[in-house]
């Protein structure tokens, strides 16, 4: 409000710049040219004397040259007459200047301005406490940290996979190539990294991704996820019959049940197809089924990994607890709108399971096998995690 | 005995006639040897330049080809699909890394080396040559400038 | 919220630089005293207006609020508050905005202190700086708007960049700017003077003052520019004829040429449609400086965000005005009247053989600039014209200039005396062929075209100085007289003599680099010693160490001369983490004129480092002559001539005194 009262007053003395003069009853029509021209042509008379006394002009030359300028007095002498005084239009112009400077500046204004937005000097917001609920924030903080500290390795193991988890690929990929510059390579993190990476590149496997892919299978063989987009890089690439081993790789190690096998066996069938193999190449037999994910980097879904709360173990007491409630509150939230998000449960029963409120999962877990009670598929996966956590048997 | 107006003006175009002829025939005289002209590896490559010719060529530092000896710097500039090895003595700027965009003017040697006097790199992480740009543009490798994320606030309202 | 404030300023200052730049026109036209009065009035709130908008962008970064695009892109909270302050114009947005608010200060200063020009005049004048005005906040507004906002705000900006944190670089745009800016006043002028159909007597009156003032700002903006680039590119060079080096120095070729040809015009009136057409090449060049840099289509060591769609809109504005002054001047030309006439050799004749040569000089300049350019977009062929071009078509056009300088104050108006004047300048010609002589003996022959390129040097000071002295005639009035006569010269004498012996000093310093430098670059190890030009430099260690925000290495060395240590060095190499960004720290020391100049190069990897040097002979005299040309300058300004002879603010009813 105070910021329109402010704007109305700059406009009201912008326009009164304009209509004071217009309303100013002059008698004074403004000093007429002719007289200033007479002025100056004096004055270059006298300068003409002086010029002469320095030698500056031959006295021939200064009379021409006087000559010429007394023609020009007499010129401008006879010049100078006042024209007429119109004074109709100042009231219509008045009148219009009125009407046009605030009508310009608020249309104007309304288009480019954001007066909603309050000024945010850095100093009173540093000072104010974190607002836990508002992820933003907490990022922008944590961003602001990481510039100035950029060795920071804790900070970029926070921001990473929360990067990730709001689909800010690129820079989730950055995050994981500073980490690995910091860390030094780590297959899990390798793993992270050419995973965003690809995302980032809109599903592309470039070379700096394949490179780091290649990286987290060399260490850690049942890196799945990293397999799987190895595999996928291969298929881009041309080479379909490595994909259709690395497919076969995948099959191994994992349990029969789990998510991602049915994906796999179609991408193994067209990898088949592409390399001109037979549809019916036979291919290694899964692992018996143990109901839970292999390996906790080889789940599709992430959750806030162990590496994630072991970062924020070392964060101030603050951060941390900004860090994991954020994260936490804001998909309970998104879940209680919109529930039909088996995947969001799933990773909600772990997160309070994790946190170490039982509790909460309890309900959290209550409340999705309400929401999928026809549907005993993501009954199945729900209850597999429940047991996982160990909140139901 | 001053002159009159029209041999005033007579002695006015004459003078600017003679100075602004002879800055034309200095600029068509520079413009004939002093002009470098751009070239990119492939360029030199494929089309012959004549020895001596002022060029700058632009590229990226190909990796691994940087060789320093005493003050004197080779490396090999390429756009991916030539080559074209440079040698220079004198600072490299700042910037110059292996992998990135760099312009060299000087003249080509007749073994094929490229001695530059003026070697110029990318003057900050969102500036390069423009020249380099366009032609790795042309070779299908720039990859875009780094998006900035931060958007201005809705200017709808 | 006061960012807020700040937009609706700047909008509101559009809507009155609208108003400002049709109602005096009306008014002029209709002579309605009322009506132009709205010219004044306007030029001020809007100077007011823009003041508020960049005092609002200022407070903005100074409190670092993130809550500014901006500021998010410009500014950081580790910076030191002086580079807070002037990274307001170290960007694109905050610079278009400056240029602005120096334009609106310039026009406010005509509403002010121009009560004794004619009223028509006056308001003819604001209207088409209303019109510059109107373009520039509409660019801004549009394209460059420095109060876009953020929410939610990040908690850091950007920008850090080191190499942008320097002291010269915070005053050089400014500086510029103000002459760029200052131009657009004559520009005015000479538009409102077309309009009318006539040029007044008091035109060149205020013409030449504002391009003097402009003058001196743009000798001061690039003299401050080419010092940095000299000491902080660690390249050694002072002047590269980079196209943004170009766009300034080309507005200061044909202001050079406007001041002396306003000159003419104040004095004898003639030279009228010529100073018009220059007043408009001259703000046209600067427009085109804008552009050029603000448009991002040049390859240049200047490096600015570029943006197709700030290009298109400058250079609509560049056409319109440029195409609009020149179509104005084709129509209304005819209708000035002609001048006092003169014979070829006359104080006029030397006037306009300098306006003839700065004029072709600057062509040049701007065709080595655009060629490149418009073969581009033409041919897509890409070339470059750099140093070599310039050299050989810029320095043969500017030797005859330079020749005549010391001629021109010594002839008389309207019919000069050459062979009087030679006669009287023999006392300079002797000296510049002892200096000759004694150049070719210390130099023991050095290259020919630098003897006597010093020997021009010294033709243009001794000549500059000995034309005050025989002004005071000591042979004939004796030495007291002679003093007394002296000091009772017009200032703009001094300023003449002053200005043109600048111009020699920066000769000398220019020809003393070029010729007489010596550059070694070499690989060191601590202990080695090297040697250049007149000094032996010992590398005695070095030593890393942690900076505020930087790690660096720092290289000791001892300068010598025959054993005697004269100087200690450090340059040094540093790496800015945050930016994780490399520089190099050139260490320079001055002795007398001469510069001693150290920057490293990569460390060889067995402890040794590349080091280049130079010794520099005179090489401040570069800049320092344009300091000395800029208070020639303002000496000029100073004469209280310039200020008297229109009238104090005259009455219609008083009628004018006939003249006798």
């Amino acid at each position: 409000m105070l910021l329109w009262i402010l704007f109305a007053a700059l406009t009201a003395a912008a326009t009164l710049a304009v209509i004071a003069p217009l309303s100013r009853r002059s008698t004074e029509p403004g000093s007429p040219a002719a007289g200033h021209d007479v002025a100056v042509y004096r004055d270059q008379l006298a300068e003409l004397d002086r010029d002469r006394e320095q030698g500056l002009i031959g006295p021939a030359e200064a009379e021409a040259a006087r000559t010429e300028i007394a023609r020009r007095v007499l010129k401008a002498s006879a010049a100078n007459v006042t024209g007429p005084q119109t004074r109709s239009w100042a009231k219509g112009i008045a009148l219009a200047s009125i009407l046009f400077v605030p009508i310009v500046s608020l249309g104007v204004y309304v288009r480019l301005g954001s007066p909603d937005v309050p000024g945010q000097p850095l100093a009173p917001r540093l000072a104010a406490p974190a607002d836990p609920s508002d992820l933003g924030d907490l990022i922008g903080r944590i961003e602001a940290h990481l510039l100035n500290n950029p060795n920071d390795a804790n900070g970029w193991r926070v921001i990473a996979p929360t990067y990730q988890r709001l689909g800010r690929m690129g820079d989730a990929a950055d995050a994981y190539r500073r980490l690995i510059e910091l860390q030094g390579p780590d297959p899990q993190l390798q793993e992270a990294f050419g995973e965003t990476l690809v995302a980032a590149n809109q599903g592309m496997v470039t070379g700096e991704a394949q490179t780091a892919l290649d990286a987290a299978v060399a260490a850690d063989p049942d890196r799945i996820k990293a397999r799987y987009y190895r595999a996928l890089g291969l298929m881009q690439a041309g080479r379909h019959k490595e994909a259709v081993t690395e497919y076969d790789e995948i099959t191994k190690r994992s349990a029969a049940d789990a998510p991602w096998m049915a994906t796999v066996a179609e991408n193994r069938g067209k990898a088949l197809a592409a390399a001109g193999l037979p549809a019916d190449t036979p291919g290694p037999q899964p692992r018996e089924p143990v109901g839970a994910p292999v390996a906790e980097g080889g789940s599709p879904a992430p959750g806030p990994s162990s590496a994630d709360v072991a970062a924020a173990a070392e964060m101030s007491d603050a951060d941390r607890q900004a860090m994991i409630n954020g994260m936490v509150e804001q998909l309970a939230a998104r879940l209680a709108d919109a529930p039909q998000d088996s995947e969001g449960w799933q990773r909600l029963i772990r997160a309070y399971a994790v946190l170490d409120r039982k509790d909460d999962a309890k309900a959290a877990y209550d409340r999705a096998r309400e929401t999928f009670k026809d549907k005993p598929e993501v009954l199945a996966a729900i209850d597999g995690v429940a047991r996982d956590v160990g909140i139901a048997n | 005995m001053a002159l009159t107006r029209k041999k005033q003006r007579l002695v006015l175009i004459g003078v600017a006639g003679a100075v602004l002829a002879s800055a034309v025939g200095l600029v068509l005289f520079a413009m004939s040897g002093e002009i470098a002209l751009f070239k990119t590896p492939t360029d030199l490559a494929t089309a012959g330049t004549p020895p001596g010719q002022r060029l700058r060529i632009g590229g990226l530092v190909k990796e691994g080809t940087v060789q320093r000896n005493d003050a004197t710097v080779a490396f090999a500039v390429t756009d991916t699909v030539n080559d074209v090895k440079v040698t220079y003595k004198g600072l490299l700027p700042d910037l110059f890394r292996e992998g990135q965009g760099v312009v060299a003017e000087g003249t080509l040697g007749a073994d094929g080396v490229f001695a530059a006097d003026t070697v110029l790199a990318k003057h900050d992480e969102n500036y390069m040559p423009k020249e380099v740009v366009d032609s790795l543009k042309a070779q299908g490798v720039w990859e875009g400038d780094k998006e900035v994320s931060t958007t201005p606030a809705s200017s709808t309202n | 919220m006061t960012a807020e404030i700040g937009h609706f300023a700047l909008v509101l200052a559009l809507a009155l630089a609208l108003v400002q730049s049709v109602v005096p026109i009306i008014g002029a036209r209709r002579r309605d005293a009322a009506l132009m009065a709205v010219a004044p009035a306007a030029a001020l709130a809007q100077c007011a207006l823009i003041g508020l908008s960049f005092a609002a962008l200022t407070q903005a970064y100074v409190v670092s609020d993130f809550s500014i695009v901006n500021v998010v892109e410009n500014s950081h909270s580790l910076k030191p508050m002086l580079y807070k302050v002037t990274g307001v114009w170290g960007n694109h947005e905050g610079s278009m905005l400056l240029w602005v608010l120096i334009l609106a200060i310039f026009g406010a200063a005509v509403a002010a202190f121009g009560r004794n020009l004619p009223a028509s005049l006056k308001a003819n004048v604001l209207a088409v700086q209303g019109w510059v005005t109107v373009a520039f906040l509409a660019f801004i507004l549009a394209t460059s708007n420095p109060f876009l906002r953020l929410d939610p705000a990040p908690y850091e900006g950007r920008d850090l960049n080191p190499v942008l944190q320097d002291i010269g670089l915070a005053i050089h745009p400014p500086l510029l700017y103000l002459g760029y800016v200052g131009f657009s006043i004559s520009f005015a002028f000479a538009i409102a003077a077309l309009i009318e159909g006539r040029i007044d007597a008091a035109w060149a009156r205020w013409v030449r003052p504002w391009t003097l003032a402009a003058w001196c700002f743009l000798t001061a903006g690039i003299a401050m520019g080419s010092y940095w680039a000299y000491y902080e590119l660690g390249w050694g060079g002072w002047w590269f004829w980079d196209p943004v080096e170009n766009a300034s120095f080309m507005p200061w070729l044909a202001g050079t040429a406007l001041l002396h040809s306003a000159v003419v015009m104040e004095k004898r009136n003639a030279l009228k449609i010529w100073t018009v057409l220059l007043a408009i090449l001259t703000f046209s060049l600067s427009l085109l400086g804008t552009f050029l840099v603000r448009s991002g289509v040049l390859t240049s060591v200047h490096a600015f965000a570029t943006d197709p769609a700030r290009g298109v809109f400058i250079l609509v504005i560049l056409c319109l005005f440029i195409g609009g002054g020149l179509t104005l001047f084709a129509l209304r030309a005819s209708t000035l009247t002609q001048g006092g006439v003169f014979a070829p050799i006359s104080r006029e004749g030397a006037l306009v053989l300098n306006n003839i040569i700065l004029t072709a000089a600057c062509a040049s300049v701007l065709v080595g600039t655009l060629y490149p350019l418009v073969l581009e977009g033409l041919t897509g062929e890409k070339i470059s014209v750099g140093e070599p071009f310039f050299n050989l078509t810029f320095g043969p056009l500017m030797v005859p200039l330079l020749m005549a300088v010391p001629f021109g104050p010594y002839l008389a108006w309207k019919r000069g005396d050459l062979l009087a004047a030679t006669q009287r300048l023999w006392f300079a010609f002797a000296a510049a062929i002892v200096t000759v002589a004694v150049v070719a003996y210390a130099t023991s022959g050095g290259p020919i075209l630098a003897i006597l390129g010093v020997g021009l040097a010294a033709w243009l000071i001794v000549g500059a100085v000995s034309e005050l002295v025989s002004r005071a005639r000591f042979r004939e009035v004796g030495f007291m007289v002679g003093l007394r006569r002296l000091a009772g010269l017009p200032r703009s004498t001094y300023g003449t003599t002053v200005a043109h012996a600048g111009l020699g000093m920066t000769l000398l310093g220019i020809v003393a680099v070029t010729s007489f430098q010596s550059e070694t670059i070499t690989v060191m190890k601590p202990g080695d010693t090297a040697a250049i030009g007149r000094y032996q430099i010992t590398f005695d260690g070095t030593d890393r160490s942690r900076g505020p925000n930087y790690d660096q290495l720092v290289v000791h060395m001892t300068a010598r001369q025959d054993g005697v240590v004269v100087a200690k060095l450090d340059p040094s190499k540093r790496f800015y983490t945050v930016r994780q960004m490399p520089t190099t720290e050139a260490s320079i020391v001055t002795h007398g004129f001469s510069q001693l100049y150290l920057t490293l190069g990569d460390e060889t990897g067995d402890g040794g480092i590349v080091v280049r040097m130079w010794d520099k002979p005179l090489v401040t005299l570069i800049w320092l002559g344009a300091l000395v040309m800029m208070l020639g300058g303002g000496l000029s300004l100073s004469d209280r001539r310039l200020r008297v002879g229109a009238p104090k603010p005259a009455r219609a009813s008083a009628a004018p005194v006939a003249a006798e």
